[in-house]
């Protein structure tokens, strides 16, 4: 499999070239163009595939997914049916796209908006990214994905990459997705006269070895901004 | 004529160079700088047309959505630059027509030479079903034609079959026939795979796509947006 990611860093697409038999998961609705011949199987956006009751399973995955972690309660996967076929993704928001090869342990725990696809071998797992996550506009769910194969990731805004070693501070509403071996903690970015007027809200703070990937725009940011401007 | 287009893909600028008296049509709206030399004229139809056939012609830009006038620009006496863009964030592509017809996507005409006759097409049930415009553009003649897009530009050589989701198309040469049918054959992917509609040429042609679709980005920024008071 070839994954180019073209049109950076306002509008990136992921341009996948798949061989015979290998196939991608993408979120519904970001399919931009497809050659002849790649097979389309739509299925729930959870995991399980054999019996009635792992149906039912996936079925409910995909609507708690959809419902607290805003993602789509459909994935469609991709499968080429001979060498050379193509499939291209992008998301819905202006932004950036980013391939991300899984290391063989860790894994990579993703913004749930900021999940484009993945390849076969990796599982996408909900996780809950704690209480004090509820406060952050950005929703309170990681997504974790896990196992052998890439990741496609998107951004509102151009993604920066950040080596951590040590601690790291971010805005919530920044964090694209980081390393599995990280570990954080949601905090207040000061005392609480700053978390009220500095317009920083919660921030992530970091701890550990590993790499963070963080979107240049906020999208809550954006919201505020263009609001007050715009006619009645 | 000789254009250049810098600023890809967010920001696309076309920087249009005109030889002595050489003549560019552009979409209203779309100058950005000229030289001070280079002269504009502000029409709805061509010369020959009349007042009618000009109403007429303009009109018929409007329901395609692009401008109701045209402006000419010509480099009077000696070269010239003219500089062009959308209205919106995006890109800006161009190609060569030579004797031959361009489909464009309705709005997304910026500018061409003034041998290419730019008329609207009607696209039938087909393109209504698809959730895009019901009237798209149709380029035809020979000289250099630009348009714009919301996204950046790919362009792909199309030999034999492609799929192409229908907001991201932007234009495809008349060579390429094109059916709209349903995403990944089936019922399933065509209800609950996201989307909807697509388009599948077929033949051997260059079509060129849009990284983003408006539709889908007006879903997602919508609803985060407070409702308006009507």
């Amino acid at each position: 499999m070839e994954i180019e990611i073209e049109a950076k860093p306002s509008f990136g697409m992921a341009v996948v070239t798949l061989n015979k038999g290998e196939s991608i998961t993408a979120e519904s609705g970001s399919m931009v163009a497809m050659s002849n011949g790649v097979q389309v199987n739509t299925t729930f956006n959870g995991t399980g595939s054999g019996g009635f009751l792992d149906w039912i399973q996936a079925a409910f995955t995909g609507l708690v997914r959809k419902f607290l972690a805003g993602e789509t309660l459909f994935v469609n996967q991709f499968r080429g049916t001979a060498d050379g076929q193509q499939v291209m993704l992008a998301p819905a928001m202006v932004g950036d796209v980013e391939r991300h090869t899984l290391a063989p342990a860790g894994g990579l725990t993703v913004q749930s908006t900021s999940y484009l696809a993945s390849t076969k071998r990796v599982s996408v797992d909900l996780i809950w990214g704690g209480f004090s996550m509820l406060f952050s506009k950005e929703g309170a769910f990681f997504l974790r994905c896990r196992g052998e194969g890439d990741v496609l990731i998107n951004s509102y805004g151009a993604i920066q990459k950040v080596e951590i070693d040590g601690k790291y501070r971010v805005d919530t509403g920044h964090v694209v997705a980081f390393e599995g071996d990280l570990r954080y903690q949601v905090r207040r970015v000061g005392g609480w006269k700053a978390t009220l007027l500095s317009g920083e809200g919660l921030i992530l703070e970091f701890s550990g070895k590993g790499v963070l990937w963080l979107q240049t725009r906020n999208l809550n940011a954006l919201v505020s901004w263009i609001t007050p401007v715009l006619p009645s | 004529m000789k254009i250049e287009i810098s600023h890809r893909p967010a920001y696309a600028l076309a920087v249009v160079t005109l030889d002595a008296d050489e003549v560019v049509v552009a979409e209203g709206g779309a100058m950005v700088s000229m030289d001070s030399h280079v002269s504009i004229e502000t029409r709805a139809g061509k010369k020959d047309q009349g007042m009618l056939g000009g109403l007429l012609s303009g009109l018929k830009r409007v329901v395609a959505g692009e401008s109701f006038f045209q402006n000419r620009f010509t480099a009077n006496g000696e070269a010239g630059s003219v500089t062009f863009a959308p209205t919106h964030v995006g890109d800006v592509m161009a190609t060569e027509l030579d004797d031959s017809t361009v489909i464009l996507q309705s709005s997304a005409f910026l500018f061409s030479g003034p041998d290419v006759t730019v008329s609207t097409k009607w696209g039938g049930a087909k393109t209504f079903f698809g959730g895009e415009g019901l009237i798209m553009l149709r380029a035809s003649g020979t000289g250099p034609l630009a348009f714009n897009s919301f996204g950046g530009i790919k362009e792909i050589d199309v030999d034999g079959k492609f799929t192409v989701d229908t907001g991201h198309i932007v234009a495809f040469q008349d060579s390429l026939k094109f059916k709209v049918s349903r995403f990944g054959g089936g019922w399933k992917a065509f209800l609950f795979g996201g989307e909807g509609l697509v388009c599948s040429f077929t033949g051997t042609g260059k079509l060129w796509i849009q990284t983003r679709n408006p539709q889908e980005f007006g879903t997602t920024v919508g609803p985060l947006l407070p409702m308006r008071q009507s």
